[in-house]
């Protein structure tokens, strides 16, 4: 497998009231392409923290990030931004759709920062969102006229419009009740199928099922690491009692 | 104090806003209360001047060939006269010859002391009986002359020279004010002898409730009956009235000029103020909510956001105060130093204080139209911040449709979707426009004299104007100059000549005879700098031009009638033009032909000489002399002097033949006499020259005092209307990007730029600033067509107007790419883990 993403010795630390809270301690950590990896841990843990740190979103204290053989933890706020439109996707837990925008522009917002506008964009918008049963009804409305389900896949469709080396998703099924969650996760698993990246953070285990290879973290440091088997049969038994042993194992 | 303690909350969490908002509160504070409580203060000036000085508050003006004393029997016993008195005094511009900077030309009055006495108080211990030829100056001059006293004092007219010793200062009055210079009876007697713009003042002060341009108007007709001139341009009255009316006009202008500079300010603070509360209201919608539900009322809420702004307004207050009182005792001694006061000014303390209470309450009201918007959220609608994120509006711009920039169409996208929004933004944009513009406008055509001469004048102006004596033919005369290799051309026109205009409609008012002084050109095709705003200059014999200001006056058009008089002779002319004149409102414009038909023996003796380029005016001058001789005055008052006989004989001839030219009025003398064997001849044919001035050059002095103030108050629009720009732009962003942090947060998580996004809000103003410049750039012509009719005539090229839009633009984007730079504070993972 690929390397498509490594840490070097990255830590990340915040100031409040002039005292340092140190989140992420020297971790060194390999993403690979093609891989689910989902990054689990207690509340505190640092998860949101790597995952940001990751993507680009945030810049480390201390130590690297390689994207390939780039360093983009000495990149600008302006060099990362770019940074993140070519290569990332981005699922948020609150889903930050534009208010002000309807449904196929806040896609079209994604796109258009990273490429051309062109006939085959337009198409590939429209396709994904039939694809995750985003009707052409809806295309025009805009994110209060959604259910928080509907919001969220089309959340996902912006974070893959620009077909990203890596899909970030933070906790994309938090704001969501059990069934808006599960056909989200759906599009992720379908997603992951095609042969996309996906880094998740999550603390709920129906959600870390969906992955191919789960960190688990505490106090900043990773503690554990379990790849998943294969899928299986539908219902994914083995699957279940893997993972399910390998958190009992971390104390979860 | 709760409430209070919310205010303080607002303000400590937008510090950089409400600094923004405490300058431009600030400077519109201090530029309104200094342009209201000066022009308030300036119109104490006068009725202060004439107090102090005790000087006769009405004038009637003659020339001196034209005054009799039997024109006072009108005034004695008349009851409505309560005092009057009259001097003899000369005046004219005069060369002063000063040490340190070359010579100056300057307008000076040399009144004799026992007549500035009878005038006014004139104030000064000063004996005026030493042999030193000593001059007592109006305190103006201390400073216009560069002198002190006990400084020699060196005048030249017409290439003679007088030297008097500086003997003191005083503060003059209200005739002729700081022009005046008080000389001994000798000194003035002999002066008196040598010039020629010779004049009788009377001063007279009516009674209580006399309507004095009545009283003026009479006494006028009074005398042009009992003259036995025609006094037609040789006299002049002023009443009081028009006096303060017409100083208060010129000593405010720049007052007014700042007033308005206030008024854009004001209309910035309150689109900006509004604004701003509506931004605070939607980003703090749901600490308004959590206030409600803990038992806040929506007014104590909205009173917070009034507070907010009272607070800031009254520390403007706190600072403005010391410089709007300075500024205002500037521009009321500026204003006082125009007509050549220099006693101490006083600020008017109360309309000062009122205009910044007045700002206060302003504020006030503006805050608490808006901030009453907070009653429309209860708690619960609050916490679900209103409705403004639930859009159903039509989607404008659609971005699958984008060409080009996705950029560019983000920004226009947010524009549109909150047009209403700008609209404020735009009002201040064009308001800025105006004033850059007229700054621009007036900045760079008067920064060259000729043009402020050519524009104000109404007048045509030479370079050497040759007033002839003597028997001329004045066409042979003219080409004769005109072969010369230095000249350009050579006008002969007719200028000063006295006329009253009568018209239908003020035939029965109380002024039915207008009196105007005449231009008139053989050709008007020649001249340069007299404009017509409408309709064309007269070509033929029954044609008249009138100015603005007189078309006004008699109330009449384009094709109307009017008659004009002279020495008793009536015609009527037809009105064909139009002229503007700031300098010489009451002037009429005639044809040559068109002025015989009232004077039929009129021959001209005025030739306007225009140089070519780089042609020396003194050497011109010089080469005149040569040729035509020496100014005739000047052989009048040689000395006889000389080494052999025959050059004292010619001598003492010519001095006689010059003063029976100028006084008797010979238009031609031969001598011949014997002395033993030798018989001298001569004759008056070398005496061709009355005088020679240099028109542009004496008017030099009013043109670079004008280019000063038109330069000054160029700057001052500019850079005021600049500060306004970069002021609102900057609240406007920060505002903005406050009201946006999500949605900019949000982009900057899916790859845009700070740059971009410092694009994308910078470009969102471009359309409103293109639309702005538009309406500006309209207004601005509108205005600039009112100031070519009433004022000058500016031509400026379409070119540059255009260019100066361009750079407004330019800095309007600038200035907002500069003030969205906070952007880059803006965390993406802040805006996430909130």
């Amino acid at each position: 497998m690929n390397r498509i993403l490594r840490t070097e010795k990255l830590c990340k630390s915040f100031s409040n009231a002039g005292l340092q809270q140190h989140v992420i301690k020297n971790m060194d950590l390999e993403i690979f392409e093609g891989d689910f990896t989902v990054i689990m841990g207690s509340s505190g843990s640092g998860k949101s923290t790597l995952l940001y740190a990751l993507s680009g979103m945030d810049k480390p204290s201390l130590g690297k990030v390689y994207f390939g053989d780039e360093e983009i933890s000495s990149y600008n706020n302006d060099q990362l931004a770019v940074f993140r439109r070519k290569h990332c996707g981005f699922v948020f837990q609150s889903i930050y759709l534009l208010d002000n925008m309807n449904v196929f522009d806040n896609i079209m917002t994604g796109a258009l920062v990273a490429q051309k506008n062109s006939p085959e964009l337009v198409d590939r918008a429209g396709m994904l969102l039939k694809k995750v049963g985003i009707s052409e009804d809806m295309w025009k409305k805009y994110p209060n006229q959604l259910s928080g389900g509907e919001c969220q896949r089309v959340g996902i469709i912006r974070g893959v419009i620009n077909d990203p080396k890596i899909l970030f998703a933070d906790e994309p099924t938090g704001a969501l009740n059990s069934s808006s969650g599960r056909d989200v996760l759906d599009v992720f698993t379908e997603l992951h199928k095609t042969g996309q990246s996906v880094v998740m953070v999550t603390h709920d285990i129906k959600t870390a099922l969906r992955g191919s290879r789960v960190i688990y973290l505490r106090d900043g440091g990773i503690v554990g690491e379990h790849r998943m088997p294969a899928y299986g049969t539908d219902d994914d038994t083995q699957r279940r009692e893997s993972l399910q042993n390998f958190l009992n194992d971390m104390g979860w | 104090m709760k409430i209070l303690r919310l205010s303080f909350a607002n303000i400590r969490k937008h510090k950089k806003e409400s600094i923004l908002f405490l300058i431009l509160i600030t400077l519109g504070l201090v530029l309104l209360a200094a342009s209201v409580s000066s022009v308030i203060g300036i119109k104490k000036i006068t009725p202060k001047m004439v107090e102090e000085s005790g000087c006769y508050k009405n004038f009637a003006y003659f020339k001196q060939d034209h005054y009799s004393d039997i024109y006072l029997e009108f005034l004695k016993d008349n009851p409505d006269v309560e005092s009057f008195d009259h001097t003899s005094f000369v005046s004219d511009i005069i060369k002063v010859k000063s040490t340190d900077e070359g010579d100056m030309l300057t307008d000076i009055c040399f009144v004799p002391e026992s007549g500035e006495r009878r005038m006014e108080n004139f104030n000064t211990t000063v004996g005026l009986d030493s042999a030193d030829h000593p001059i007592v100056l109006a305190s103006a001059n201390r400073k216009k002359l560069d002198v002190t006293e006990g400084d020699n004092l060196t005048i030249t007219w017409n290439n003679k020279e007088f030297s008097f010793t500086v003997a003191g200062f005083y503060e003059t009055g209200i005739w002729n004010y700081g022009t005046k210079a008080v000389v001994s009876e000798e000194d003035f007697e002999y002066l008196e002898n040598c010039m020629d713009e010779r004049y009788e003042m009377i001063g007279i002060n009516t009674a209580e409730g006399v309507d004095n341009r009545i009283l003026l108007s009479d006494f006028k007709t009074f005398a042009e009956d009992a003259s036995i001139n025609d006094l037609s341009g040789s006299v002049y009255t002023y009443t009081y009235e028009d006096t303060v009316s017409t100083n208060d006009i010129n000593m405010s202008l720049l007052s007014i000029i700042i007033m308005i500079m206030s008024a854009v300010i004001v209309t910035a603070i309150m689109i900006m103020i509004r604004f701003r509360i509506v931004s605070d209201i939607r980003e703090q919608i749901v600490s308004i909510g959590v206030l409600e539900a803990m038992g806040y009322t929506s007014g104590q809420i909205a009173a917070s956001y009034i507070a907010e702004y009272v607070l800031i307004a009254l520390i403007s207050a706190l600072i403005g105060l010391a410089p709007a009182f300075f500024m205002t005792k500037g521009l009321i001694q500026n204003a006082a130093s125009n007509i050549y006061y220099g006693g101490p000014v006083t600020v008017p303390a109360f309309p000062l204080m009122l205009c910044v209470l007045a700002m206060i309450i302003f504020v006030g009201l503006i805050a608490l139209s808006r901030a009453i918007a907070v009653r429309k959220y209860p708690p619960v609608m609050a916490f679900r911040k209103g409705i403004d994120t639930h859009n159903f509006k039509k989607t404008i711009l659609p971005l699958d449709k984008t060409k080009g920039s996705v950029h560019i169409r983000l920004a226009i996208k947010e524009l549109f979707q909150n047009a209403k929004n700008h609209v404020g933004l735009t009002v201040c944009i064009t308001t800025c426009t105006v004033l850059t513009l007229l700054g621009f406008i007036l900045g760079t055509f008067f920064a060259s004299p000729d043009r402020i001469l050519g524009s104000v004048c109404g007048h045509e102006l030479c370079d050497i104007r040759l007033e002839a004596v003597g028997d001329i033919e004045p066409s042979a005369f003219a080409s004769e100059l005109e072969d010369m290799t230095e000249v350009r051309q050579v006008l002969t026109p007719a200028v000063g000549i006295g006329v009253k205009i009568t018209t239908d409609s003020n035939a029965n008012t109380s002024d039915p005879d207008y009196p105007v002084t005449l231009e008139v050109y053989e050709d008007y095709s020649k001249t340069s700098t007299i404009f017509v705003i409408n309709g064309r200059l007269p070509e033929h014999e029954n044609e008249v031009c009138v100015t603005v200001q007189e078309q006004k006056k008699l109330e009449a058009d384009l094709g109307d009638t009017i008659t004009l008089e002279h020495g008793k002779i009536k015609k009527d002319y037809v009105i064909t033009g139009i002229v503007n004149s700031a300098v010489n409102p009451i002037t009429a414009y005639l044809t040559t032909p068109g002025f015989k038909r009232m004077d039929p023996s009129y021959t001209p003796s005025t030739f306007d000489i225009y140089l070519n380029d780089g042609a020396d005016k003194k050497e011109f001058a010089e080469l005149l002399r040569r040729r035509y001789g020496k100014e005739i005055a000047e052989y009048k008052d040689d000395d006889i002097k000389g080494e052999a006989l025959e050059e004292k004989i010619r001598n003492a001839a010519d001095k006689k033949m010059a003063e029976a030219m100028t006084e008797e009025g010979v238009s031609y003398m031969e001598y011949a006499i014997r002395v033993g064997d030798q018989t001298i001849t001569g004759s008056t044919s070398i005496m061709k020259i009355k005088s020679l001035t240099f028109e542009k050059e004496e008017n030099e002095e009013i043109a670079n005092m004008l280019l000063v103030s038109f330069a000054g108050i160029a700057v001052i629009m500019m850079l005021i209307s600049g500060i306004v720009v970069i002021l609102i732009l900057s609240i406007l962003m920060a505002s903005t990007i406050r009201k946006q942090y999500r949605e900019l947060g949000i982009m900057k998580g899916l790859g845009y730029t700070s740059r971009e996004l410092k694009f994308q809000l910078a470009f969102r103003i471009v359309p409103l600033a293109v639309l702005a410049v538009i309406l500006g750039t309209i207004l601005s012509i509108l205005l600039m067509g009112v100031v070519n009719a009433y004022v000058c005539k500016i031509i400026i090229s379409a070119f540059s107007i255009i260019m100066m839009d361009l750079a407004i633009l330019l800095y309007c984007f600038i200035c907002a790419y500069i003030c969205a730079g906070r952007i880059k504070k803006i965390s993406v993972y802040e805006l996430i883990s909130e």
